[in-house]
């Protein structure tokens, strides 16, 4: 009975054709939104992100994210390379800078200062121009590239150029691709030193320490013998993102914001996706009433409504993704603010989940309809 | 399944529905009898119960007290599943608003039954085509239900209800929708491909232009058959025969 059933769903195309858009209406405004939610979330992680060869981060207690550091005095490496299961441990800061553009005004960047000897911290991985050891010439400074393009457009992308950050001359060594900062600052990466100097702070000049547990050692133990010994914060990577998310999601207002947005989507997708697909069914009671008049049993009847409701769904939710994922991909690498977003694959199995979920619920409403519906409705007008 | 030479046969048949609170009983011990080979037409004013009594002898209601034999078959005592399968394979169904799906062409709506009985798509549709050949519709089997006129989609719903050969056809109002002329066309298909030795076939109608056509006659009123006339007319004297 598959070829009646898409006859049935198909044969007027213009509803056809609504039911495919609404779902996909709803898919590309609960994809997108839960999408730029996803991307802002993990934005305020992008240290952390940054910094993939350390998978321990040591702060004072009063800490809680990235961006509220408090920094420490430099002694507080030794004191964790002092202890057990630490293979090594280097100094990491950061500050807010701000850069004079060439007309004489200001933009904010994050400076963030790598160890001056390893390089730890650095987006090495990331770099589209120059090379990371860049940053062990004098006043070396690599630009995350969209940042760079977006506040300083007269400026061009040329390895060399000289800027000047917090009254401090700096050089352009090189450009990376950096994970984009919650604030949405241009993210500057230089050694611990020139940050230090540009922030003019002398005396607490460790934001973080960073540090590796030795091969074969559980980080979370290691953190946790950290913290007894030292009496520091300490976190391992993972532990770390999830917390700053987690008072991201408390605190920062944005769980609220993209909340009501991404409910509104879910809303909307609803009442468009169950009222146009409970309409659909509901107009082709009488047709199935046919069908189990002649003879066509509930399962075979369950069959074509899953089929037409699957059918809808995969169609609209494809296309709905699709255009989606167009928007990231055009947008995501640009120098707006939308930089750096993109669709998780995570986002795409939730939507789609929940977009089947959804034409499924509006079709249980009207198969109730089509089962219970009276075969003898086919005798009357 | 018993012999098919038995017909329909309903003794005491009552049933009754609740209709805003209030119980209403629409068949009041009804007798009705149509025996195979012949065109039995039920006729009677709105709401005497004509529509309850074919849906009950077609088992898509129950009965509340009574026997009904259809077929041979004690219809009252299948099971769902059971009167599923007698539907399908044993009774044809034509409609008065034909009841076609509008998305498939003539042919796929006539193949529906035989596709629904498990006789795969390309041998259901040779013999849909088959079927509407029969009904002079051999040019238009391709053709969606839009595409056609309302005498043609009743001919298309008469070919959809007798391509699997069943042994009972219902047929509601097969006219009530059409004008004089293809009414008369689609009473004339009946009659002359419909009837036959051991199929019973039976028509509810209003339309007084096409009593005739009838080999007998059961007129209900308020849930009785209060009538029957024999009626045994041969094709050639219908009305209308002799002005085409």
């Amino acid at each position: 009975m598959i070829r009646v059933a898409l006859a049935m769903l198909t044969h007027d195309k213009a509803k056809y054709v609504a039911l495919v858009a609404g779902i996909a209406f709803a898919s590309l405004l609960i994809s997108q939104q839960a999408a730029i939610f996803w991307s802002a979330l993990r934005s305020s992680t992008y240290g952390v992100q940054s910094a993939s060869a350390a998978d321990l981060w040591v702060m004072k207690p009063n800490v809680e994210i990235l961006d509220l550091a408090d920094p420490m005095k430099e002694g507080v490496v030794n004191q964790v390379r002092s202890v057990a299961g630490v293979q090594w441990a280097v100094p990491y800061y950061q500050a807010l800078g701000m850069v004079r553009t060439r007309q004489g005004s200001f933009r904010p960047v994050l400076v963030i200062g790598v160890d001056d000897a390893t390089l730890i911290g650095a987006p090495a991985a990331r770099m589209v121009a120059g090379d990371v050891r860049a940053l062990e010439q004098p006043n070396a400074v690599i630009f995350d590239v969209s940042g760079y393009q977006q506040n300083f457009p007269d400026l061009p992308v040329e390895i060399g150029q000289e800027v000047e950050i917090g009254h401090t001359r700096a050089v352009v060594g090189g450009f990376c691709k950096a994970p984009p900062a919650w604030g949405g600052q241009t993210v500057v990466y230089t050694t611990r030193s020139l940050a230090v100097q540009m922030s003019r702070e002398t005396e607490n000049t460790v934001s973080f320490v960073l540090a590796k547990a030795e091969e074969g050692t559980d980080p979370e133990q290691v953190a946790a013998r950290i913290e007894k010994e030292t009496g520091l914060k300490a976190r391992s990577s993972r532990g770390f993102s999830a917390e700053i998310i987690e008072w991201m999601l408390r605190f920062s207002g944005v769980a609220e914001f993209f909340g009501v947005t991404i409910l509104m989507g879910v809303v909307i997708g609803v009442a468009i996706v169950g009222q146009t697909f409970y309409l659909f069914s509901v107009e082709n009671v009488k047709q199935f009433a046919t069908l189990k008049a002649i003879g066509v049993g509930n399962r075979s009847v369950l069959g074509m409504i899953f089929l037409q409701a699957s059918l809808v769904a995969v169609i609209g939710f494809s296309l709905g993704v699709g255009v989606a994922s167009l928007f990231f991909a055009y947008f995501g690498p640009g120098t707006g603010g939308l930089r750096g977003m993109n669709m998780p694959v995570a986002v795409f199995i939730g939507t789609g989940v929940f977009i089947y979920l959804m034409v499924v619920a509006s079709c249980f409403l009207s198969i109730r309809r089509v089962l219970t519906a009276d075969p003898a409705i086919v005798f009357r007008n | 399944m018993a012999s098919t030479r038995e017909g329909v046969h309903c003794e005491q048949l009552e049933r009754s529905f609740d209709s805003a609170g209030v119980r209403q009983q629409v068949l009041k011990g009804l007798r009705f009898d149509a025996e195979p080979g012949q065109l039995t037409m039920l006729i009677g004013p709105s709401g005497c119960g004509k529509t309850t009594l074919i849906s009950i002898i077609a088992g898509l209601l129950g009965a509340d007290a009574g026997h009904l034999r259809v077929l041979g078959q004690e219809l009252l005592s299948l099971d769902a599943q059971q009167l599923l399968d007698f539907r399908l394979r044993r009774i044809g169904f034509v409609f008065q608003q034909y009841n076609l799906i509008w998305g498939l062409s003539a042919a796929e709506n006539v193949a529906v039954p035989l596709v629904a009985a498990g006789v795969q798509w390309p041998q259901a549709l040779e013999r849909a085509r088959a079927m509407l050949g029969q009904l002079g519709l051999g040019e238009q089997t391709h053709k969606l239900p839009r595409q056609l006129s309302s005498g043609q989609q009743q001919r298309v719903a008469i070919a959809r209800a007798l391509v699997h050969d069943p042994d009972l056809l219902l047929c509601d109002e097969p006219t009530a929708a059409l004008d004089a002329r293809s009414g008369h066309q689609v009473m004339e298909l009946l009659r002359s491909i419909a009837v036959r030795p051991g199929r019973v076939v039976i028509v509810v109608s209003h339309d007084q232009r096409v009593f005739s056509f009838a080999d007998r006659i059961a007129e209900m009123d308020d849930g009785l058959v209060v009538r029957v006339e024999d009626r045994a007319v041969a094709p050639s004297a219908y009305p209308m025969e002799s002005s085409r």
